[in-house]
């Protein structure tokens, strides 16, 4: 295991896991002084019944009757000031958000209008700006990739000014994160397929980029032998529990060691085609994945080679020759999202060009590649990425998506 | 994944670790709000190096810590109480203990006593409700570290501490620091870290997150400690010893405490022994013994002890008995490598008879008092090899 | 008002559970003080002839001195007072702390103690209103627990005695312990308080102490003060070699308490561990070894720098500006324990032939919870050990333990059987002497006592002073009454008329010629600390001169009586003599009383500091005698002695 010269872990959040671990959530505020949790989330996971279950889990012995349903799919600081009011109004003392990416940013959005008494969010924006923990913050995420539940960023959307602003602090970090296996057992195969490979590539990228550290590779080892374990077992079996739990520790798992260790050209990628043509975040990662580990193989091969033993087992692990178990990790990862992409009945996609929207029209053309590998260039993300990479490096890689097939790595600029 | 109960993890704690860690310590102090801090160190053992290298890490940061060098194994909750009120009076506002040994057990419960303003600290005990926000420490170990600084617990006056938020929210891994001079103590750090990373590693309740730490703990001693003991000057072999025991800390807070620990334990706080040379002395039987009793799950050590390679190989089922196998060979080529600085039993390592008795007078107290009080008494014969 | 002492005893009759407080005439402060005086006072006539020491008809007193809380200085000792069961002589013994001040604070000099209760009890006395209260819950648990628990009660403020185990199974060597581990050890009135099924006594009040010259006593007492800080140069390694040189040297000067009281400042009592050894004060190997069979790299492990260097805090008793006590860090269960003493560390260790330190603080925190006499009880090991040595006990009778010479963990386990009167250790928990009876086969040989006391480390081969003090004071074996050594610091010459001035500089063999002189000093020594005891005065306090530490003159001051030092002397007689009457009353022969023949040297040693030393006690005993008036034949004090100190 390699000690870098330098590096930095923190993970302050206390995760409780467990098919029942809603009902812990009444003790945990009680510890922390608090009686009358706010519970903000969005209409999807209201609709799914979601809340009715954490309701359930909370009993009578805290407040839980303040449910604040309507947070956008893309967070909006109109939403954070509105439900930040009604915090105020209802003497709330603790929020709870269950759900996705926007609910935990407009909850940690929220805790920070509350907390600092903030009039304008913008003062708090940047990295470093808190100083001083704030009030509870309870996570319960109910898709298993984002990582959100146990990340330090949030990302508040000003519409009217056409702002993004960025907050990044380990005070934003949630005290607690609940991972309960009811909250993600109604999710659809095709949405659990591309969330699970969210975490995967944040559990494979972790390991390979540049700020990796020995306890955020544990975090990715762990994180990818689950996931490669149990995602095709929970997509073609939805009410499988114990694989919906480990798919919740494991894409937690992956997001410690993501936040650790920063990520790199999948999701720079991901990121530029998730913007310039709205396709979906972890589907994006799926299909770029594979490419991300090709395009930096030839500086990693030793370190990705390591991941093949949690993934495929002890037996494939020796059958494969040292030299060949980097490139067997990516055929595995291909052939995850080639099996994901059966259970599915076609609707994981395999690559760029299989993604459709709901009329079933392609979502990415190929002619949009160069303005998709153009946005990439902006996106911070490349800079921890092994390999350098500039903007034919981009579309090449964008070029192979799109057609799924393996990249060309004699192509790729050994710098 | 067939957890049928909860369970949970927590870290508060931060590792900022490698080449000039410390210069960020003033950073993260302030990124906690704190602007004050006080220094807690046992200068005897630390040495006035450290406390030179971590003051001059202050620079022109703006911030001025204060120093109290005074800690010693005897110190106790009159000392704490003196200093909470020289905290309280000068306005610390946050803690940084350097070394191991009691210098961060003071802090934590300084910590304790000036957060909560307890009017008397003589009258803390493990009872005390710890329902406050704790102010910002930082732990700083130097050679001799034992990964108790990182944990949750404190050890004061034969009382034990603990709590989540006793837990310091840094831990800040130097090279200057980690580079010893002594080779027994390098090794007793490099086992403590062994015996609580395996510890936690092999308890029964699955616990990803936990394992996570306690993997990679292990993977750090096995491959650095050999290197740590033939040159305890050696910064890198140093620097992933400690890193391996803050890991194992963090681990350690999240299991329930073992038979190692409360071994390691109950002889250093009662005799001074480094908690690593009783944990050396009894790793084996103990593990074994989890082995027969199933008690826990052993297999799991191989990976982390002998290598994704000797893992791969080893069929399923045998995989305990290899991680057995491994740890001793280990532990052998160790004892090769010390020789007779390394204790091999309770005579080598001083412990006379009457002092033994009080030790087991307090095992047999604890839930798992027989077993404890089997491994002492085999830890005393000074032939056990022919016993077995 | 405004007198120093409160005029008031409480007298608790523990077969009926009845108190009764008896007013103290005057006179009776005038001719005994308080303390020691007023204990053999009421206990000369409160004690039927020949009553049984373990019985209802003994009494225990605890004692506070007359001077304590006056304002004067080195004035917070307690003596506590009672026939003795280990020598059924007299017995007193003598302790620190805070518990002497708090018997004055609840209204009285002194509590008596009378009778046996059915079940265990314990005082509580809150500013005046005493009872008697339930302690079957406190009985069995040691004395240091029992202390934590009746504070925990009733407040940190309230001072408390207890006995500990050994006094409950009536040890004969067992103490009445305060203050968590200072222990007024000797005599074996902790079995007293044992047979009285008296647990502790709980103090806590707040009458105010009062002085006739308040000012003069604050005067008096900031310039002792300024004699007190007197720096020693000596480092701790240093110590040995002391020792060595007086060893060696033919020729003597008197020696100035002041170096004594600084060495006492910044190592305690134990400071003169190496020193003593070296030079033969202190007896080795149930004294018949000698600094031979201890030579300075085996005694290096006692040097008093060790020692220190586990000190957490110094510990002063009340109204000492010394401070000689210290709380030291332990290994082990407990994280700290009182400073062991001179006395502690010399017999469980030196007496014992052991070198082993952390055993000392072991046995030393055992024994103080325990409320076990440290002297006695090393002491009894060390005869134990010689007489395994020499066959007369075997293995089958330690129960398995192989005591030879040095083997510490043999030795503490025996004592830890003491403790709990188990297998040999039931036997020997009563001293040598009762054990060589037990065991006969000419075991008596080996034993070392005064009248059934063991003596304390201090070896009258080296300064015969001492064995006078063990073999003819009424409470025989005690070391703090009068020694050659403490003559010379007690300076008393300088303020007394017509008693022996030393030489400033004689050669070591003048000290064993047997004349007059070495009677009248004796003898003033036995005075002088009788009257000390009356006024709660501290021997160490008084080692740094008489002229230095106005005893006298804060007597007159708090007492507004206006007497010359030879009065006082006068006083210390009476108490003395008294003492004596009180032995002479229970059928004591003191001839009986002679320190056995192996301390007086009667086959002198054959090597080491005190080669070819004895000590003629019978003609010191005549001379001693004399001087107080009492038959030179017999030790009886005359008729006219009696009557002329206006004793009845």
């Amino acid at each position: 295991m390699l000690l870098p010269d330098y590096y930095e872990f923190c993970c302050r959040v206390k995760i409780v896991a467990g098919h029942d671990a809603l009902e812990q959530i009444p003790d945990l505020l009680i510890e922390r002084g608090a009686k009358k949790p706010l519970i903000v989330t969005d209409k999807g996971v209201a609709g799914a019944g979601l809340i009715d279950i954490v309701s359930r889990a909370l009993g009578d012995r805290v407040h839980a009757d303040l449910i604040a349903d309507d947070v956008p799919p893309d967070s909006d600081l109109r939403v954070v000031n509105r439900l930040a009011r009604l915090y105020r109004d209802s003497a709330c003392d603790a929020i709870l958000a269950v759900g996705g990416g926007s609910v935990m940013d407009t909850a940690k959005g929220i805790n920070i209008v509350v907390s600092e008494n903030a009039e304008d969010l913008m003062a708090f924006s940047g990295v470093g700006a808190l100083k001083r923990p704030l009030k509870p913050l309870v996570a319960v995420p109910t898709t298993a990739g984002t990582g959100s539940e146990v990340t330090q960023v949030a990302v508040i959307k000003d519409h009217e000014k056409h702002l993004k602003m960025a907050f990044g602090s380990y005070f934003l970090l949630p005290d607690i994160s609940i991972l309960d296996s009811r909250m993600t057992l109604t999710m659809p195969p095709f949405i659990t397929a591309m969330t699970g490979m969210d975490a995967m590539s944040h559990a494979v990228e972790a390991y390979y980029c540049l700020q990796k550290n020995p306890l955020s590779d544990a975090h990715s080892l762990a994180a990818a032998g689950m996931i490669y374990r149990y995602l095709p077992r929970v997509a073609g079996n939805p009410d499988d529990r114990e694989g919906r739990l480990a798919m919740a520790v494991a894409a937690c798992l992956a997001g410690i060691a993501f936040s650790n260790s920063m990520v790199g050209l999948v999701h720079n990628l991901g990121h530029a085609t998730g913007s310039v043509c709205g396709v979906p975040h972890g589907l994006c990662m799926a299909i770029l994945l594979p490419y991300g580990l090709e395009y930096n193989l030839h500086k990693r091969a030793d370190t990705m080679g390591e991941l093949l033993l949690p993934i495929a087992g002890g037996q494939v692990y020796l059958a494969t020759p040292p030299e060949q178990r980097a490139e067997k990790v990516v055929s595995l990862i291909r052939g995850l999202n080639e099996e994901l992409h059966a259970i599915t009945g076609g609707r994981h996609a395999r690559c760029l060009r299989e993604i459709t929207d709901r009329e079933g029209k392609p979502s990415v053309p190929r002619d949009v590649l160069p303005q998709i590998a153009a946005a990439a260039l902006l996106d911070g993300a490349s800079i921890y990425n092994p390999e350098d990479t500039d903007y034919e490096d981009n579309l090449m890689i964008l070029e192979a998506a799109w057609e799924g097939k393996p990249l060309d790595r004699s192509r790729v600029k050994k710098g | 994944m067939n957890s049928a109960a909860v369970f949970s993890f927590t870290c508060p704690v931060k590792i900022n670790s490698g080449n000039r860690a410390l210069e960020h310590l003033p950073f993260e102090l302030a990124g906690l709000n704190a602007s004050k801090p006080l220094v807690v160190v046992n200068a005897k053992a630390a040495g006035p190096k450290a406390v030179r290298t971590l003051l001059a890490a202050f620079g022109d940061s703006g911030m001025t810590p204060g120093l109290f060098e005074g800690v010693s194994e005897a110190t106790d909750l009159g000392v704490v109480d003196h200093l909470k009120n020289l905290c309280l009076e000068k306005k610390y506002d946050a803690f940084i203990a350097l070394g191991g040994g009691k210098a961060p057990d003071i802090a934590k419960v300084l910590n304790l006593a000036v957060s909560l303003k307890t009017p008397d600290a003589r009258r803390l005990s493990p009872e005390t409700p710890l329902r406050h926000r704790l102010m910002p420490l930082a732990v700083v170990p130097t050679e001799g570290a034992d990964g108790l600084e990182t944990s949750q617990i404190a050890c004061v006056g034969r009382m034990v501490f603990s709590g989540e938020r006793l837990a310091p929210a840094l831990a800040v891994l130097d090279f200057r620091l980690a580079k010893g001079k002594s080779r027994i103590r390098t090794a007793a750090t490099g086992l403590a870290a062994l015996g609580r990373a395996a510890e936690a590693h092999i308890q029964a309740d699955q616990n990803p997150f936990r394992k996570a730490y306690s993997f990679a703990a292990l993977r750090f001693v096995r491959e650095n400690l050999m290197d740590a003991v033939a040159d305890p000057g050696n910064p890198k072999a140093a620097l992933a010893l400690m890193n391996a025991a803050a890991m194992s800390g963090c681990a350690f807070s999240n299991a329930s405490a073992g038979r190692l620990h409360k071994l390691g334990q109950v002889f250093y706080e009662f005799l001074g022994i480094p908690q690593g040379v009783i944990m050396g002395m009894c790793l084996p039987r103990v593990l074994e013994d989890e082995f027969r009793q199933s008690s826990g799950d052993p297999a799991a050590l191989l990976q982390p002890l002998a290598g994704d390679e000797a893992f791969a190989r080893t069929p399923a089922e045998k995989r305990s008995g290899e991680a057995l196998s491994a740890l001793k060979q280990f532990l052998a080529a160790l004892r090769g490598s010390l020789g007779k600085e390394l204790p091999q039993n309770l005579r080598e390592a001083g412990v006379s008879g009457f002092r033994r008795e009080e030790v087991l007078d307090l095992l047999r107290k604890d839930e798992d008092g027989p077993y404890l009080c089997g491994v002492v008494e085999w830890m005393t014969d000074g032939d056990r090899e022919r016993k077995g | 008002m405004n007198k120093p002492y409160m005029g008031k005893i409480l007298k608790v009759d523990l077969s009926g559970g009845t108190m009764t407080e008896e007013t103290i005439p005057d006179a009776v402060y005038e001719q005994y003080l308080s303390g020691m005086g007023l204990g053999a006072y009421v206990l000369y006539n409160g004690i039927p002839a020949g009553a049984d020491p373990l019985g209802p008809d003994n009494m225990l007193g605890f004692c506070s001195g007359l001077l304590t809380g006056t304002g004067s200085l080195f004035s917070g000792r307690w003596t506590l007072v009672g026939k003795s069961p280990l020598t059924g002589c007299w017995g007193d013994a003598n302790c620190g702390g805070t518990f002497s001040p708090a018997i004055k604070h609840s209204g009285y000099d002194a509590i008596f103690f009378s009778g046996i209760s059915p079940a265990p009890v314990y005082l509580y006395v809150k500013n005046g209103r005493a009872e008697l209260k339930d302690a079957s819950h406190l009985w069995g648990r040691d004395a240091v627990e029992t202390e934590e628990a009746l504070k925990k009660q009733y407040g940190s403020k309230a001072a408390v005695a207890v006995i500990g185990p050994a006094g409950e199974k009536l040890s004969l060597i067992s103490g009445v312990c305060s203050d968590k581990g200072r222990i007024a050890a000797r005599s074996g009135l902790g079995a007293v308080m044992g047979s009285k099924k008296l647990k502790a006594v709980v103090l806590d009040g707040v009458q105010r102490i009062g002085a006739r010259d308040p000012e003069a006593m604050k005067r008096l007492s900031r310039h002792c003060l300024k004699w007190v800080n007197f720096p020693l140069p000596l480092p701790g390694w240093m110590m040995g070699y002391v020792g060595a040189f007086l060893r060696a040297t033919p020729v003597v000067f008197p020696q100035d308490g002041i170096l004594y009281s600084s060495i006492l400042r910044k190592w305690g009592t134990g400071g003169m561990n190496q020193a003593s050894i070296e030079m033969g004060d202190s007896p080795v190997k149930n004294w018949d070894g000698s600094n031979r069979d201890l030579p300075m790299s085996r005694s290096r492990t006692i040097n008093p720098d060790i020692i220190r260097g586990t000190e957490i805090m110094k510990y002063h008793c009340y109204s000492c500006p010394v401070g000689c006590g210290g709380i030291c860090a332990t290994k082990g269960k407990y994280p700290h324990t009182h400073k062991p003493e001179y006395e502690s560390i010399l017999a469980l260790g030196g007496l014992c032939l052991n070198d082993d330190l952390d055993s000392i603080f072991y046995l030393n925190e055992l024994l103080n919870r325990a409320g076990m006499d440290t002297i006695s009880a090393g002491a009894t090991a060390a005869f134990a050990v010689e007489c395994y040595e020499r066959g007369i006990l075997t293995k089958e009778d330690t129960g398995g333990l192989e005591l030879k010479w040095g083997n510490t963990e043999a030795m503490v386990a025996l004592i830890q059987k003491m403790v709990d009167r188990e297998g040999i250790g039931d036997l020997l928990a009563d001293g040598t002497k009762v054990a060589a009876q037990k065991i006969g086969r000419g075991a008596e040989a080996y034993t070392v006592h005064a009248g059934g006391q063991e003596p304390a480390m201090h070896d009258g081969r080296c300064d015969p002073g001492f064995n006078v003090h063990y073999s003819l004071e009424p409470t025989p074996g005690r070391h703090t009454l009068g020694a050659h050594l403490y003559y010379e610091m007690f300076q008393l010459w300088k303020r007394v008329k017509g008693i022996p001035k030393p030489a400033p500089l004689f050669t070591k063999s003048r000290k064993f010629r047997v004349d007059e002189e070495k009677a009248q000093m004796a003898a003033a020594c036995s005075k002088f600390m009788s009257l000390a005891n009356g006024a709660g005065m501290c021997m160490f306090g008084l080692f740094i001169g008489a002229k230095r530490v106005p005893t006298f003159d804060w007597l007159n001051a708090a007492t507004g009586w206006d007497r010359t030092p030879e009065d006082y002397m006068t006083v210390g007689e009476r108490i003395q003599t008294l003492k004596q009457a009180f032995n002479v009353k229970h059928g004591v022969e003191p001839k009986n009383n002679f320190i056995s023949s192996r301390a007086l040297g009667v086959i002198p040693q054959k090597e080491g500091a005190n080669k070819g030393r004895s000590v003629d006690i019978e003609k010191l005993a005549s001379g001693y005698w004399e001087q107080f008036g009492w038959d030179a034949a017999t030790g009886k004090p005359k008729e006219e002695t009696l009557r002329k100190l206006g004793i009845q």
